[in-house]
């Protein structure tokens, strides 16, 4: 098995959070699974894609939930390009 | 059909056209590593900005070595070995992002290389297109496992470049026949068209 770079693990964290971004945003559970990381990796993680803007955080009560944020959204956009261009020269982003 | 100094002409004219290539990839990777912060791009970004300067300065050295430009003040000798050290350095970090990708440790690595000439020119040269073999090795490998049009394109690009770098080697050994520098020059022509068609979309 191949091993993820940070990239791509932030890459993936907010395209889990990307699924939902017409709603409120997604728990930690889901990104959980669907990031496929440990729990203290991924708090760690979430606190600094909210604090480098790239993620915002909503609570609502007891519940924290977490939007993908404009600045997010193109990240995505330009992580889907450059993968591209990574890939062309046989390199991982 | 073409004489000796029309082919001179053109391959440092060919290196000119190289330079803005691959500094045109250099800019892309650039742009890649600001938008996504990717240690990848960075190296791929100073791959392509040290082969670009070596290219330049080979086109501009030569160009003033047959008096189309100013001559240069600085000795032709020196400037060239510069613009090896570049090259070298520039495919250095091509193969050397392969590496931290396939996170194995190659040890021995450049001692491996079987170096039979003793002038630092053509020392570096052979360096040089030991990297880029290694690279196309990477590549090829990448391409067997992804599967795309792209990397198979890239792969043909550093093989091409490779191959017109041997090919001219062997017109040092056949000076009259100049058909060889011509067909090594033709092949160039085509690494760096196969180099910038999958980066091409990026750029738009």
């Amino acid at each position: 098995m191949s091993y993820r770079t940070q990239v791509k693990i932030i890459a993936d964290v907010l395209s889990a959070t990307n699924m939902h971004y017409e709603d409120d945003g997604a728990g930690v559970t889901e990104i959980l699974r669907k990031a496929n990381l440990s729990y203290n990796r991924l708090i760690k993680m979430l606190k600094d894609l909210v604090s480098a803007g790239l993620l915002n955080e909503t609570t609502n009560g007891k519940v924290i939930r977490y939007k993908l944020s404009n600045k997010g959204q193109e990240f995505l956009q330009i992580y889907g390009k450059f993968e591209e261009v990574a890939c062309s020269f046989g390199l991982r982003l | 059909m073409f004489t000796d100094a029309d082919l001179v002409i053109l391959e440092y004219f060919l290196e000119i056209i190289g330079a803005f290539i691959v500094l045109a990839v250099a800019y892309i990777s650039y742009r890649g590593y600001r938008g996504t912060g990717s240690p990848s791009m960075l190296r791929l970004m100073f791959a392509f900005l040290l082969l670009g300067v070596s290219f330049a300065l080979t086109g501009i050295v030569g160009f003033s070595s047959i008096g189309m430009l100013p001559i240069l003040t600085i000795s032709i000798t020196s400037l060239l070995l510069v613009s090896a050290v570049l090259e070298a350095s520039g495919y250095f970090f091509l193969a050397f992002s392969h590496i931290m990708n396939a996170k194995v440790k190659y040890t021995g690595f450049v001692s491996s290389l079987a170096i039979t000439s003793t002038l630092p020119v053509d020392v570096l040269k052979s360096v040089s297109l030991f990297f880029l073999l290694y690279g196309i090795t990477e590549t090829v490998l990448s391409y067997i496992r992804v599967r795309k049009v792209e990397t198979l394109l890239i792969a043909c690009a550093f093989l091409l470049l490779a191959t017109a770098e041997l090919i001219k080697w062997t017109s040092f050994l056949f000076p009259s026949l100049t058909a060889i520098l011509a067909v090594s020059l033709l092949i160039r022509m085509l690494g760096f068209f196969a180099l910038y068609v999958p980066v091409m979309r990026v750029s738009s």
